[in-house]
C-alpha cells in the first residue's frame, strides 16, 4: 500500500505544472499579469483585455491542455478538422472554434449595430470620406510590414490593426493567418485592443501638429434632423451596396446593419435588448478568453511580436494623420465650414476617437461642440474598416 | 528582381484597397445623399401644406394657444408640458400653459441639457 501511495504521489508530482514549467511560460504568465493590470487598474478596454489576458495565463500553464494550436491546422481541402477538435479538444479549443469559424466577430458587430446611432452620418454623408481616409493607415502599414519581410497574410493581419476595430482585426487575422506564421490572432488582438485604449494618448499630438489654431477653432453648423424612415433605409442601403461591391465584407457589415435595423425599426426591442446585452457579453467572454489562449510563448516571445507592436502604433498614427489631412482638404474645399479635427475620428474606435476630437477642439474654443459632428466619421470608420477588411480578405 | 516583384504586388494591394474603399464609400454617399434629399423635399412639402391650411388641424390648436411658433415640434411641447405637470405635482399647484415660443437667439448658445451631455461624454478625460 505504501508503494502504491508513493507511486501515486510521484506520478502526480511528475504530471504537475511545477515540474514542467519553463522560463518562457513564467515570462508569459508575468506578461499576462501586466495586461491584467492595464485592464483593471488603468481600465484599458477591460471588457476584452481582461479575458484575453486571463486566456493568456490559462494557456501558458503547463499541463492544463486547454488549447492545442495543432488542432487548427488547415488541411488540403482548406478546412479545419472540426470533429477532431470536438472529440479531443480542451475547453478553450472548443471556444476557439467560434473564432476560427468566424462566428464571434460578426455577432459582436450585431450588438455594436444595436448600440450605434448613424444619424450624424446620415445627416452629413460627406463624413464617409473622412472614414475612408483614416483607413489609409491600414494600407500604408501593409507596406511597412512588407518592408520588414513579413508574409502577405502577416502583413494583412498587422495592417488591419490600423482600422482600430477589435472584432474586425480578429476576424481578418483568424481567416488569414496560418499556424506556420510567426504571429497569430492573439498577438493581433492584444496589440489592437491595447492601442484602441491608447487613442486618447496617441491622437492629440498628431492632431495638433497637423492643424493650425484657426482650423481647430472652426465651429460647424448644426446637423439636420434625420427622419426615422431614413434611419431604417440606411442599414438596408449600406448592406446592399457594400456586399455587392466587396462580398467578403458581407458578414461583418451585414450583421452590423442588421443590429442597427433591429434598433431603428422600433418593433424588435426584445431582440435589441438581447443583442446588445446578453448575447454581446457572452460572445465577448468566449472571444476574449479563447483568443487569449492563442498567445502561447512561441508567438509572443519573438521579434515578430515586437514588429506587431511597432507597426501597430504606426498604423494608428498614419490613420489619424490621413483623417486629419483629409479634414484639412475638406476645410479648404468648403471654405472653412469643416473642422479638420473630426477627420481623426475616422479611425473606428467608437466613441473614443470622437471624444478626443471634441476635447482637442474644446481646448481651442470651449464653446465648440464637435462631438456629434465627429460621430459621423467615427461610425463611418467602422463601415470603412469592414470594407478594408473585405478587400484584404479578397486579395490575400 | 524578386524583391521588386514583391513590392509591385504590395503596391497593387495598397492601391486596390484604397480605390475600393473610397469607391464603396463614395457610392454610399451618393445613395444616402439622394435619400436625404428625397426626404428633405417631402418634409418641406409637408411643412408648406401645414402653413397653407392650419385650420384643418383642429386637434393641434396651434394658432389659438401660440404653439404655431414651435411648428411640428409636438414632442418638445409634450416634454415641456410633462415637466410643468411634474412641477405642479411637486408644488401641489396647477399650472396652465398659455404659450410656448422658441427663443430667438442671435448667437449660438448651449442649453443646460447640452452642457450636461457634453460633460458626461468627456468626463473620462
Amino acid at each position: 500500500m505504501f508503494d502504491v501511495f508513493k507511486d501515486a504521489i510521484v506520478g502526480l508530482a511528475n504530471d504537475s505544472g511545477f515540474m514542467n514549467i519553463g522560463i518562457k511560460e513564467i515570462i508569459m504568465i508575468l506578461i499576462s499579469f501586466v495586461f491584467m493590470f492595464l485592464a483593471i487598474a488603468k481600465k484599458f478596454e477591460p471588457l476584452l483585455l481582461l479575458p484575453i489576458s486571463f486566456g493568456m495565463l490559462l494557456t501558458n500553464l503547463p499541463g492544463a491542455e486547454l488549447y492545442h494550436p495543432e488542432y487548427f491546422v488547415i488541411d488540403a481541402n482548406g478546412h479545419i478538422d472540426v470533429v477532431n477538435v470536438l472529440t479531443n479538444g480542451g475547453l478553450l479549443d472548443l471556444l476557439y472554434l467560434g473564432v476560427k469559424l468566424q462566428l464571434y466577430p460578426p455577432l459582436i458587430f450585431l450588438g455594436i449595430g444595436c448600440m450605434t446611432d448613424f444619424s450624424a452620418l446620415i445627416a452629413n454623408p460627406k463624413s464617409f470620406l473622412l472614414g475612408a481616409a483614416a483607413q489609409a493607415g491600414i494600407f500604408f502599414t501593409f507596406i511597412g510590414a512588407a518592408v520588414l519581410g513579413m508574409s502577405p497574410t502577416e502583413c494583412g493581419s498587422i495592417a488591419i490593426i490600423g482600422g482600430a476595430d477589435g472584432p474586425t482585426a480578429i476576424y481578418v487575422s483568424s481567416k488569414l493567418l496560418k499556424p506556420t506564421d510567426t504571429i497569430n490572432t492573439g498577438t493581433i488582438a492584444l496589440a489592437a485592443y491595447t492601442y484602441m485604449a491608447l487613442v486618447p494618448i496617441i491622437q492629440p499630438p498628431i492632431m495638433k501638429a497637423l492643424t493650425t489654431k484657426k482650423e481647430r477653432s472652426v465651429v460647424m453648423g448644426q446637423l439636420r434632423t434625420v427622419s426615422q424612415t431614413e434611419k431604417i433605409l440606411f442599414p438596408i442601403i449600406v448592406t446592399i451596396v457594400v456586399s455587392l461591391l466587396v462580398p467578403s465584407a458581407a458578414p461583418l457589415v451585414g450583421m452590423l446593419m442588421l443590429g442597427n435595423l433591429l434598433k431603428e425599426s422600433g418593433v424588435c426591442q426584445r431582440l435589441v435588448d438581447t443583442a446588445q446585452n446578453a448575447l454581446m457579453n457572452i460572445v465577448t467572454i468566449f472571444l476574449g478568453v479563447s483568443v487569449g489562449a492563442t498567445t502561447k510563448a512561441e508567438y509572443i516571445l519573438n521579434t515578430s511580436f515586437a514588429k506587431v507592436i511597432i507597426l501597430g502604433v504606426i498604423a494608428f498614427s498614419i490613420g489619424t494623420a490621413c483623417g486629419v489631412l483629409f479634414g484639412k482638404l475638406m476645410y479648404v474645399v468648403t471654405k472653412g465650414k469643416v473642422n479638420p479635427l473630426i477627420g481623426s475620428a475616422g479611425v473606428s474606435a467608437v466613441p473614443m476617437a470622437a471624444r478626443v476630437s471634441q476635447k482637442v477642439g474644446a481646448q481651442e474654443n470651449p464653446t465648440n461642440f464637435l462631438l456629434m459632428h465627429a460621430m459621423g466619421p467615427n461610425v463611418a470608420g467602422v463601415i470603412g474598416s469592414a470594407v478594408a477588411a473585405g478587400v484584404l480578405l479578397s486579395i490575400l | 528582381m524578386e524583391m521588386q516583384m514583391e513590392m509591385s504586388y504590395v503596391w497593387a494591394v495598397v492601391i486596390t484597397g484604397l480605390v475600393v474603399v473610397f469607391l464603396g464609400l463614395v457610392l454610399l454617399i451618393a445613395f444616402i445623399s439622394i435619400v436625404g434629399k428625397i426626404f428633405s423635399a417631402i418634409d418641406k412639402s409637408k411643412k408648406n401644406k401645414t402653413v397653407e391650411s392650419p385650420s384643418k388641424d383642429a386637434g393641434v390648436a396651434s394658432v389659438d394657444n401660440g404653439f404655431s411658433a414651435v411648428s411640428d415640434d409636438t414632442e418638445v411641447v409634450a416634454a415641456i408640458a410633462a415637466a410643468i405637470a411634474m412641477m405642479g405635482i411637486a408644488d401641489n399647484t396647477t399650472y396652465k400653459i398659455k404659450s410656448i415660443k422658441a427663443a430667438n437667439n442671435t448667437r449660438p448658445s448651449r442649453s443646460a441639457w447640452a452642457v450636461a451631455g457634453l460633460n458626461e461624454s468627456t468626463s473620462p478625460f
